[in-house]
Order: C-alpha cells, then structure tokens, then sequence
C-alpha cells in the first residue's frame, strides 16, 4: 500500500495556518489552563492538517483482485445468428457469475461498439447487436480488442474474452494482442463455430502471361463445408470458354481443384470468371464466382482506315512486309468503343475526312491512345484536307500538329487584288454584282490577310487600297463608290496591283481580274510574267459575249490561275467566293516538296531521305510546342512529327502513303521501310525498358510493385510514374495512383479498386525531361470481401491469441472471472476520510475548551 | 444539487448528532475563574464599564455556537460532494502522443508541455463536465471512459508517453465522435503541436462537436531522414545499393553531412546543401556488408535540427538462402560457371554414371546436362539440359536446325532475358503440358519450357548448350540466376525496413508463437498466422521477431514536419481554473478559513 497527493501544494495551507494559530496560542486571553491550552493547539493544528489533507488529495494505491471482464462479441456476416445466440448464452451466465465484478459487452463486425447492458434485462437479441456494430462485409477484432481495452476502468483486471470465429479481414488481430499483452491485458477467445453450410470459388487462376493459340490451364480452386454436388462454369470474356467451360462435378469438405483447358487466339487482355452453381447446400451466394484476368501478347495488330482503301494497299503491304498484322477498313469500320481499339496496337488514319470521325470515335481514340497506350498514326492527303475542317478538333488535340498553322500567323496569309472592270458596259447590274462579288470576297478572307480592290476603264483607281481584310466596314464603303463609265484597259490596272502586291508581305499573293470588254493586249502577258516571277497568281471572270475570252485566258494560265467565264451576271459572286476559296486552301499545299530530316532519331534509321523523290503535296501545320518534327519540307513546313500523349503516341504525317501526293514514294526503296519503322515506334509497347511489376489484392485494394532494373543489373532511381488500373471488361474506366519510390530501383502504389479483373500498366518517366523511361504491366484480380472467402473457424488463430496473451482458450463463463492470483492496483482517494477526521477533531476542540473536568462551576 | 458523497440521510445524522454534542457543551455554563485581588474598590469601576458591555457579552455565546455550527456544517455537507445538477460539457481531450512531440523546441520537450497543457483542461472543467483522454498517435486509443474526476484524469494524462509514430487524426476523430455521441454539449481539445493537416482539421465530422486547440512548440527547424532502404544488386548478391532522402524544413539554406554505416563501421560519408524546404536524394551504389545491416545517420548543422528522431534510419537487407546444388554433368564449364556466380550455391558435381537418386531433402537444386534419370530426382528444383526418354518432364519431339529463337509470354524466369541473335544449332522440340509456361519457341516450337510437376518446379532447355552461343551471352547467368530464384522462392527479397506505427507482416521460419523484442524490451509473444507474424512498431530501432531482426524507422516526411501550426483549429480558453473546482474543495477552505478566524477571536476572547 503506497500513499500519495494529487495536489501536495495544498499542504502550504498547514504551514501557513502554523504560525498563525501558534501565535494566538501565545498570546491568548481564554481563561483555558496551560496544558489545557497546549492540548487544544495540538488538536487544532491536527484539525487545520486534516484539511489541508483533504485539499491535497490524498490517494492510498492498494491492491484489488476485482475483474473487468469486456466480452468481444463477433456479429459479422460469416457468424449466423445461432452462433450469436450461443454467445448470448455466455454472457449471460458470464453476467449471472460476475459477483463483485464488472462485464461490459462490445459488439463488433467492420467496427467496434460498446452494447449498454442492463443486468435487469436480457442481453439484446441477435439483430440488436448486429446492428449496434457497424461496416458489414469486414471483422476488425484488433478494433474490437482497442476498444475493449479503453472500457477496462481503472482499478480492475481487465480481461478481454473474444467470442469469434477468428477470422479477422483487417488483419490488425495480431498487432493488438501484443499491444495487448504488453500492457497485462489477458484475452481469452471462445470460438463460434460455424453451423452453416458454404460452398465457394476461392480462386481462378490462369497462367501469368500466355501467347496467342498456346493451350494452358486455368485453375480454378473450390472450396466447401459439405460433400455435394455442384457445377464449375468458366468464363471467358462473359461468354463459355471454348472447349472446357462447364464441369460437373463432386466437391468434397475442404478444397477441390478444377483445371479447365484454355487457349486464346488473339492477343489482348482476357477475363476468366468461374461460376459456381447448382449447390444443395450454400450459404452465401456472392463468393460463388470470380474472376481474374490475363494478358495474352502476340504480334502486334495495326488497324488502317482509309477514304479509299484499295488506294491504301501499298501501305499495307509494307506494314505486312513488317511482320505486322494489318487490317484495312474503310471509314464505316473505324470502332467507336475503346474496347474494339483495344484489340489493336495502333491505327492509321489515312487521307480520312474530318467528317468520318465522329465524336465517340474521337472520344474513344481519345481514351485509347491516353489511358491504354495505343500508337495512332495521322496520315493527310488530299481527302483529308480538301475542305478542312481538322482545326480545333479532338483529333488535333491527340496530334503533334496545328492545322490552323496560317490563320494565327501574324504575317498575312493572302494578299488578294480585285481588278474589277468599271467601263460603261458594266453599267446595270453587272456593276451592282460586282460590287457584290468583292464585298463577299472580302467577308471571305480571314481579318490578318491583305485585300485591294481597283477599278479601271482607261484608268485604274484604287477603290480600296491594299489594306486588312479585317476593315470590313470601311471597304463595303470603298466598294460602294464603285460606278461604271469609260473605256476598258486592263494594263494600268494590273500595274498598280503588280506595284502594290509585288513588296506586299503575304505568303500567297493573287489577283483576281473582272471584265466584260475587250482591252488591249499590249504589255499585259509580259506583266503578267513579271508577276508570275513575283510569286503573283492571276485568275481572270469574263462576264457575257463581249468579253476578251482569249485575252483573259492567257493571262490566268501564264498566272498560274484560272479562268472563269459567265454570260449570266448574277453569277459573279459565286465565282469570286470560289475563286476566294481555291486561293485560301491554305491547309494544302500541292506544290511537289523534297522532304530532309530535321534531327537524327531512331525511326529513320536506315532510311536514306537523300534519295527520297519529292512529294507532290502536303497540308500545311505546325508542330506543336513539345512535338518532335522529324522530317520537314525546305520551307520549313513540318511532314513528320511525333509525341506522347499520356501513355500512347501520336504521329502526324501530313503528305499521304499512296499514289496521289506519295505516287513516286511509292517506287521508292525508302518508303516500306520507312512506314514499317514508323508504325512499329508508335505502336502500343512499352516505353523504354521493360520492368518488372507485381500486383496483389489486399481487401479492397491492389498493390502494385515496379522494380526498376536496367539491363547492367543496376537500380534505376530518381523516376516518377503512376499505375492505371483498368478494368477489363471495361478499360476505359481507369484508376490511376502514384507510383512512389520506396527502395533503391523499387516504386510501389496502392489502388482502391472494385471488385474484378483489372489489368494494370505503370509508366515510370525520368524526373528531369519526364522522358518516358520504363514500362511495365501486370494483372489483378480482386473477389468478394474476404469476410465471405474462410469457411472455417481460426481455431489456431484463436489459441494462439489466448497463449500470446496469457489467456484461455474456449474458458467456461466463470472461469472469465479467475484472477489467478492477479492483483491489480487500485487508487483509492482519502479526502472525505480527512474531512470525517477533521469533523471529529473539532467536536474534540470544543470538549476540550469547554468540558474540561475542574473548569466548571457547579 | 446532487451528492455524490455520502448520502443526504447519512448527513443529516452526522450533523444532528455532532451538532447535539455541540449544543451540549455550549449549554453548559463554564465556571468563573477564582481571582484573588488587593483592593476591590479599584475594581468596582470596571464592573461597571463591564456591566454596559453585558449586552455583548450575552450575544458572544450564541456566536460562538453558530460559529461551531457552521463549521460543522461546512464539513458536513463536504463530505456529501456536492455537485450541480446542471448540464456540464463533455470533452474528448485528444493529446497528441505522435512521434514530433518528442521534438526538443521547447524545453524539456513538447510531450511535457502537451500533458501541462491537458492538465490545465482537465483543471478547467466545472463540477459537472465531463471528460476523456485519448491517447493520440497511429493508433489512438481512449485511456478510460468519459469522467467528471479531475484528479483521476490527471493521473491518466500524466501516464502518456510519445509514441514514435505518426497521429491518426481520423481515427482519433472518429473515436471522440463515437465517445461524445447524444452527449450534451460536446467538445474536442486537441493538444499538440498542431503539426497536423490542415484539410484534415476542416474536413473533421465531429458530429457536431466543437473543435478547439491548445498549441505547444515554437519551431519547425527540423532535418530528417525521410526515406532510407538497401537491397543487393539482382545478379551481383554481394553488393548493395541504398537509397536515402534527406528533407530540409528549415525557412534557409543549410548543410548536413549524412554517413552511412554497414555492419556499424562507417562506409561514406556525403555533404548535403538544401534549400529551403527542399529534398536530397541519395543513392549510395555498390556497398558491402557481410550482415547486411545498413544505417544512416544525419549530422545537421548545430542549432538546426530540434528533432532527432529522424536523424537515424535502419535497412537490414536478409541474408539469402543458400542452395545445395547437384550438377550431373560430363563436364560443362559454361554451366558450371554460371552456377558458381551465384554465390548462394553450394556446389557439388558428379557424373551421370555415378549418379544415384539422392533421397529427399538432400538437395534444393539438381541440375541434369544430357542426362535424364528415369526418375526426376526429388528436389524443390530442376534444371533439365537437353532431356530425352522417360524421365524427362516434357514430352521430346522433332530435331529442328538452326532454330529462331523469340521469346515466351511473361515468366519471371525471363526477367532481363533476351533471346534476340542467340545462335542455335540444333534442338528438340519441347511439348508441355498444360499448365507449362514456354519461355522460348522458334516459329511456335516449344524450346524452352518452365513448370511444376508436384511441389518441384523444373526448367528444361531443348538443346545443348554446346550446341549453341547462349553460353557466352549475358543472357545465359540470367537465365539461371532467375531459375535459382525461381526454385527458392526468393524472386523478391524482403526489404527488413520499416515505417514506424504501419503493420507489417513479418515472414518468419516456424513456431506458432514468436517472442517480440522492441528496442526498449521485450513485447512478449506475437501470434504466427499463415508463417508471419502480424507486427505493429511504435518505436524506431532494431526489433526482433524470433529469429527476424527488423529496422524500424520514423520515415514519414509529414512527421518530420514539426512545424507547430497555431490556428489551425479556435483555440482553447482554459477560463478562471480556481473558480472551477469541485464544491467540496470550496467547502472545505471554507471551513479551514472560518475555523483559523475562530481560533483567533477565541483566544482574543470575542468568542467562547
């Protein structure tokens, strides 16, 4: 026995209270005897102790042998009610034996709750205590035995008895019951048995990897409390496996093993599920089938949609020639579903029209390049390109290249001259039309291009100088001035557009000529070829019966344009819109272009470019911030330019592969080479090395470990990455998580995942140019909750719980009780003793003063 | 009001009977004291004078039986301790026992503070509030259910130790919502140094609850090891890497030097510049260590670092099995070399014509060159060279020349294995069987097979490797390299390192129950389930589970932050703790006053 105060400051009441009632002892004026005196300052000082004392709080720690006994009991699913009622029936004669002891009762399944016990009444029923616990699907005891340890009060021998069937999901059992016996705290566990019948898949497990049309075996574990009979399915992809999908067959008690023959054709990801029918005796239906996936690898598969496929054949023969399998489609048979991508490596959209991709096209190309790596391949041509249309698409945004490369440029794309003809002849409608013609060729052109327009007769007057397009206003009102009179020379008129456009800085330049009359010839071929030498284009509209056809048509073909002609003016506009169309296809090039290298990279090795002949045309793009171009015409217009895009890769080849821009590429020795190492880059592997990576189910998650090792046995560290998780039956759901680096050449990541099969890819980038340095890909399958995958008690578990705590194994409700000897220390206050001390030492103070024998008179 | 001492009846009695006695003695008249004089005429005035002060002196008995009276009461109904019955608050006093309040920033140390602090709650509570403690790091635990007993829950305060792992303040959350459920007037005090998230504090569902905070520290100048771990090199077992992270989270530039020791002696040594905030990473390539225990120590420039938790870090990298290996072999250089650069093979060769089955268990690996038993001998693993006839565990078939060789699905056997420009001559055709994992093929012929036949994995190579240039390609030591670890179950070593306060399971050799010994003592015994055993560190240090030494490190970047975040949640307003005490404490000063202002008046003769 030990004492001590809580609060021993309080004691400097005593020492001040010394003084204070020693010096009125001295100097009293009572009329009490000496020793009478010297007594009752004895006792008041005693009294001012006892106080002071109690103020101090006095503890005396003494030994107890009293038990709180917290009974543990398991209401999770894979305990049935019976098994609880039986555990109801400990409690209570654990409660009617308790005699100067505690029971406190916690209910636990996925977590832990105290149950109030009112010992006048039953223990609650089953349905009470499961739903008192709470996170069904999951048994946490080392939550159950936390909590049970906060509940033992002071003063008393805590004894923690688990009513369970031992199997814990959480796993944090062990953990607690070491902290547990570190602090004294015996548990004793009393095993529920089960008493129900249960049959489940406890695991399907196909090889780790396999080849197209290699047999193997898929294994498919099953488990069962009874000898019955029941029927396996297996699976693949939700439909029979081929050839072996249905077993009948006998389980007997414990583990049965079903091997089912498989073999997979193409290559790809797969899912097995094993079904588990036909039982007599089952409890639970969710743990009767699972599945698990399976990555099969094979030759990679190249998908080539082209506007024309016959004219793609050239291209598919070089990719065949390449050891590719190759599927060319025409438009209608591009898939829409990231699952119909999925079973290729790459595709190859040839000269396809903006308008063949719809938006669940892109969207899926989208997901399939981003999430699931596949390679796609941009190829233009004249198809493609010969209404527009790719800007702003989401197929630009998966490409490494611009297509409004022109329209954002701040220098003008189009320098455009309207000669139009204002002689009297044009006098009427004719002159209202034109006006209308160039007021809509103007509404054409984009705001940076440059427009001019000048009228003649005999002279040429500027209408509208050479100015932006995007001054619309301004020139509608120059346009209107516009009015017919005088004579027809086209001469003086085509000067002052050679004067204006010749320094003008635009990349196209063109004039466009209207005139209804005849006009001398003199000078106007050679002005024309000065133009020409001028990178100047004329196009010529000769409008009714007077109008020098001849004259006109020379001009547009020595100026590299074209040459209209109507008899009906109303017609005018439209000419001029599509003549303004032509010249602005500035998308298109088709000018014959050599193509050089623009920095050394490994997909054109072997190609010698030297000898590539020119290619007849081109879409004119930029390439994109962080795009890689490849390959460039003289002028600097990109033709070949790559980039990652999430873990997949795009291409932009932006002249064509066949026999329209490409026709001499065709003969050439380069070409097959060159498409054949083109496509084998961009297509779905892995990006730099192949690592190595492990994947585990634990409860609702999957761990994935990559380790990074390069091919001279050395770590490979400093990287950054993450692990999307798909599923398989739906890829593009994906779950990513960050991979971490927790060891030399070791980076790991946990995802919470769904129940099913999910194929898994980790992509591991340099943590400096974030360079893609590794790959690597596994497979997890994750079941039903664990708390439904154990049929049978943990009675091993359960021993070892009581033996690791110094407690018993399946005790009697009274044996919960049995201290065997343990003390406990108990802290027991004293205050009040002090007080009831105090009280009784001032009645004493008072006898004394007043009742002392001789000091009374009679 | 209501008692909580002794009961009203039991009182009442004690005051009546004492107050009786009381009475009785007051009731007595005292007798005169006998005072001879000289001369009573000059005593006569001062009768009179005492004559007209008679009034008085009548009221001063009265008094004085009050006085005793009141006195008696006072005590009394002390010993009832009463309390109001008015709602009181009931508190869930979190006290932060998380790794960081071990940090030194304030003297003697943040825990000390912490507990001053939650003491001073606990002072702070009226009669009727209630409270708990609950003891908060990675495991947060209650220490006792919800009590109005100031002194009890001192006692349970001043018992909290800091733990060496981080604070779970979800649990602790979820654990004081569950205490302070349909409790009146609830609240939370979290007492720590505030060195926890931010978005945790705001995303806290309490239920309801009120959150305040009490802060101790005052600096976050810290250097810590955030991450520490070795492993041997794939191939070259005798060496290994380790990998460090050191993080600064001082507010300026600083230098530290890191050394790194093995087996205890000292290996390297680096100095390390960071930033503000920033983070090195060290690899440290190409050590040895007979034991494979590494350390990292971190030597901080002085007066930087108020945490030294962190600056210490334990990797113990597992000694690898070691393999009895049998070659039956005429004699083959290549094979054996590349069985002998495995440094966990234990060697031995004999010729096909001495060979005898060996009986079980004698050999981990057996490695067949050109020579099949007709019964496969019984070892966990086997290498087959070239088999033929009946023993073989692959079915032989046709003879191809010149081969091309591609390689199988993925195998763990074929880890950095490449099989591109190896030159065959000749080789028989493998069929497996079901099951079978082909690792190489030349246009879909089975060459290379790997498999389990019983509890015995094998692999079988279909050409000699005489025959071929696989033995001078680097692919070949892989090759083997990945079956021995394949046959031992060792194709991922266990990395002996880990994080403080995060359950591990510990793989350990036998035994159903393993003895636990923490770096500050024993554990006791520790259940093994399925050959592990289910470990929760809560202290760094070499721990050993049975056999199994394990490091145990702090490693947690966001507990070596131990910036102390005032604000993070409203501060806790102790209010006026003297006023605040339990009834019974005031009736007893009371009492103590009254009863030293008697003693004065008694012997000044004012009272009686």
């Amino acid at each position: 026995m030990t004492f001590a105060l809580a609060r021993p400051q309080a004691l400097w009441l005593a020492l001040a209270a010394l003084p204070w009632i020693l010096w009125f002892s001295r100097r009293s004026l009572s009329d009490l005897l000496p020793a009478q005196r010297v007594l009752s300052t004895v006792v008041r000082l005693l009294w001012c102790a006892c106080l002071a004392a109690a103020l101090g709080r006095p503890l005396v720690v003494r030994d107890d042998n009293r038990v709180a006994a917290v009974l543990l009991l398991d209401t999770s699913p894979s305990v049935s009610d019976e098994q609880i009622d039986a555990a109801r029936a400990f409690v209570e004669r654990a409660r009617a034996a308790r005699g100067e002891n505690d029971v406190v009762l916690v209910s636990f399944a996925g977590a832990a709750r105290a149950v109030p016990l009112d010992h006048r009444r039953a223990v609650p029923a089953a349905a009470a205590l499961r739903a008192a616990a709470a996170g069904a699907d999951a048994t946490d005891i080392g939550a159950a035995v936390a909590l049970g340890r906060a509940l033992v009060p002071a003063g008393r021998i805590g004894r923690l008895v688990l009513l369970s069937d031992g199997q814990d999901t959480e796993g944090g059992l062990g953990a607690e019951a070491q902290a547990a016996a570190a602090a004294r705290v015996r548990i004793d566990t009393v095993p529920l048995v089960r008493d129900r019948p249960e049959a489940l898949v406890r695991a399907v497990e196909p090889p780790p990897g396999a080849a197209p049309g290699e047999p193997f075996e898929v294994r498919v574990g099953l488990s069962s409390t009874e000898a019955q009979h029941a029927r396996v399915t297996l699976f693949e992809d939700d439909l029979p496996n081929p050839g072996d999908a249905v077993r009948e067959i006998d389980l007997g008690v414990g583990r049965t093993e079903v091997r089912f023959r498989a073999r997979v054709t193409e290559p790809g990801l797969v899912r097995y599920r094993a079904r588990l029918d036909g039982l007599a005796h089952d409890t639970h239906a969710g743990n009767n089938q699972l599945a698990a996936p399976l990555r099969v690898a094979g030759q990679p598969r190249v998908l080539i949609v082209d506007g024309q496929p016959a004219e793609a054949d050239a291209l598919r023969r070089a990719l065949c020639d390449a050891r590719l399998r190759v599927d060319l489609r025409d438009p209608a048979g591009l898939p829409r579903k990231v699952e119909d991508l999925d079973r290729f490596d790459a595709v190859v959209l040839s000269d396809l029209a903006p308008e063949s991709l719809g938006a669940d096209t892109t969207r899926a190309l989208s997901t399939w390049v981003h999430d699931l790596g596949g390679g796609l391949l941009f190829v233009a041509g004249p198809g493609a390109f010969g209404q527009g249309g790719w800007e702003d698409s989401g197929t630009e945004r998966l490409l490494p290249v611009r297509f409004d490369a022109e329209r954002r440029r701040e220098d003008p794309r189009l320098g455009l001259i309207l000669v139009v003809d204002k002689s009297g002849s044009m006098a009427g409608s004719k002159i209202d039309l034109a006006k209308e013609a160039a007021r809509a060729t103007a509404d054409l052109l984009d705001p940076t291009d440059l427009i001019g327009v000048v009228a003649f007769d005999s002279q040429a007057t500027w209408l509208v100088s050479l100015q932006r397009a995007a001054n619309r206003t301004r020139i509608h009102d120059d346009i209107t001035r516009l009015s017919a009179g005088g004579g027809t020379s086209i001469l003086p008129a085509l000067r002052e557009a050679h004067r204006e456009l010749g320094p003008a800085r635009a990349k196209k330049k063109h004039v466009i000529v209207l005139s209804d009359g005849q006009s001398p010839e003199g000078g106007v071929l050679e002005l024309v070829q000065d133009m020409v030498r001028d990178g100047i284009t004329l196009s010529t509209v000769g409008v009714g019966d007077g109008a020098d056809r001849t004259l006109l048509g020379q001009i547009a073909e020595q100026g590299g344009g074209r040459f209209y002609f109507t008899d009906q003016a109303d017609r005018i506009p439209r000419i001029f819109t599509r003549e303004t169309s032509e010249v602005t296809r500035g998308s298109l090039s088709e000018e014959p272009v050599r193509v050089h290298a623009t920095r050394a990279a490994e997909v054109l090795a072997g190609v010698d470019l030297e000898s590539a002949p020119p290619l007849r045309g081109h879409a004119v793009a930029r390439s994109k911030p962080d795009a890689e171009t490849l390959l460039a015409t003289d002028d600097g217009d990109p033709i070949l330019a790559r980039w990652r895009v999430g873990l997949g890769r795009t291409v932009a080849f932006l002249s064509d592969a066949k026999a329209r821009w490409a026709a001499e590429w065709l003969r050439w020795p380069g070409y097959a080479r060159l498409w054949a190492q083109l496509v084998r880059e961009t297509i779905r592997h892995p990006g730099g090395e192949t690592f190595s990576m492990r994947a585990w189910a634990q409860g609702g998650r999957a761990l994935a470990t990559v380790d990074a090792i390069d091919r001279n046995d050395r770590f490979v560290d400093d990287l950054v990455g993450e692990v999307a998780a798909l599923p398989a039956e739906r890829p593009s759901d994906r779950v990513t998580a960050p991979l971490a680096q927790t060891a030399p050449g070791r980076y790991q990541a946990a995802l919470r995942l769904a129940p099913g099969a999910w194929f898994l890819r980790a992509t591991l980038r340099s943590g400096e140019d974030r360079e893609t340095v590794g790959e690597a890909e596994a497979a997890v399958g994750l079941g039903y909750a664990r708390e439904y995958a154990d049929l049978e008690p943990d009675l091993q578990g359960l021993r070892q719980v009581a033996a690791a705590t110094g407690g018993r194994f399946a005790p009697s409700p009274e044996q919960v009780f049995d201290t065997g000897g343990e003390l406990v220390r108990t802290p027991k206050e004293l205050w009040a003793d002090a007080l009831a001390l105090a009280i009784v030492l001032g009645l004493v103070d008072v006898v004394l003063r007043r009742a002392v024998p001789g000091r009374r008179t009679g | 009001v209501k008692l909580h001492g002794v009961p009203l009846g039991a009182l009442l009695a004690i005051f009546s009977a004492a107050g009786a006695v009381l009475a009785a003695l007051y009731l007595l008249r005292q007798r005169r004291r006998r005072v001879e004089v000289a001369f009573l005429r000059l005593w006569s005035g001062e009768r009179g004078r005492r004559d007209a002060a008679r009034f008085l002196r009548r009221l001063r008995w009265p008094l004085s039986l009050l006085v005793q009276l009141a006195l008696l009461a006072l005590l009394v109904a002390a010993l009832g301790d009463p309390r109001p019955d008015a709602t009181g608050r009931h508190l869930a006093i979190l006290l932060d026992a998380s790794a960081s309040m071990t940090a030194t920033d304030v003297a003697p140390d943040r825990m000390t503070l912490a507990r001053d602090e939650a003491r001073r709650v606990v002072e702070s509570m009226g009669p009727s509030d209630q409270a708990m403690i609950v003891r908060m790091d990675a495991r947060p635990r209650p220490l006792g259910p919800l009590s109005s007993d100031a002194v009890a829950l001192e006692r349970l305060i001043d018992a909290v130790q800091p733990s060496h792992t981080a604070a779970d303040l979800p649990r602790a959350f979820a654990m004081a919502r569950d205490a302070l459920r349909d409790r009146e007037r609830p609240g939370v005090v979290l007492v720590g140094d505030g060195a926890w998230p931010e978005d945790l504090l705001a995303r806290a569902d309490l239920g309801g609850a009120e959150l305040r905070s009490v802060v101790v520290g005052r600096s976050g100048d810290n250097l810590g090891i955030v991450a520490f771990a070795a492993r041997r090199y794939p191939m070259d077992r005798e060496s290994f890497e380790a990998l460090a992270e050191v993080k600064s989270f001082l507010g300026h530039p600083t230098t530290a030097r890191l050394h790194i020791l093995a087996d205890g002696v000292p290996l390297d040594t680096r100095e390390i510049h960071l930033g503000p905030g920033e983070t090195a990473r060290l690899a440290f390539a190409d050590l040895h260590a007979t034991q494979g225990r590494f350390e990292a120590r971190l030597e901080p420039a002085p007066g930087t670092d108020h945490f030294a938790l962190d600056d210490r870090a334990l990797a113990l990298v597992g000694q690898p099995r070691r393999l009895r290996t049998l070659l039956v072999s005429d004699g083959n250089l290549f094979l054996e070399g590349a069985l002998l650069l495995s440094e966990q093979v234990d060697l031995e060769r004999v010729a096909p014509r001495d060979y005898r089955p060996p009986p079980a268990d004698r050999w981990d690996v057996v490695v067949l060159d050109r020579f099949t038993p007709p019964e496969p001998p019984r070892a966990p693993g086997l290498i087959y060279v070239s088999p033929s006839g009946k023993g073989s565990p692959v079915e032989t078939g046709a003879t191809v020349s010149a081969p091309f060789l591609e390689g199988g699905a993925p195998h763990p056997l074929l880890r950095h294995v490449a099989w591109k420009d190896v030159n065959v001559a000749r080789a028989r055709v493998l069929r497996p069987a079901p099951g079978d994992a082909t690792l190489a093929q030349s246009f879909g012929d089975p060459l290379v097979v790997a498999g389990t036949r019983g509890v015995a994995r094998f692999l079988a190579v279909g050409f000699d490797l005489r025959q071929s240039d696989l033995v001078v390609r680097v692919a070949f030591p892989l090759l083997v390299r990945n079956a021995l670890d394949w046959f031992s179950g060792e194709d991922d070593e266990p990395l002996l390192a880990l994080a403080a306060g995060q359950t591990a399971h510990v793989p350990v050799p036998g035994g159903s129950l393993v003895d636990v010994v923490a770096p500050d003592g024993p554990r006791g015994r520790a259940p093994a389930k399925d050959g592990s055993v289910a470990l929760w560190p809560d202290r760094v240090g070499t721990w050993r589970v049975g056999p199994v030494e394990i490091g145990v490190n702090l490693c947690d970047a966001s507990e070596s932050r131990i910036a102390p975040r005032a604000g993070a949640a409203a501060a806790f307003v102790p209010g006026r703790a003297a006023l605040r005490h339990d009834p019974w404490v005031w009736l007893a000063a009371s009492a103590l006053l009254i009863g030293l202002l008697e003693w004065a008046t008694f012997h000044r003769r004012l009272t009686v």
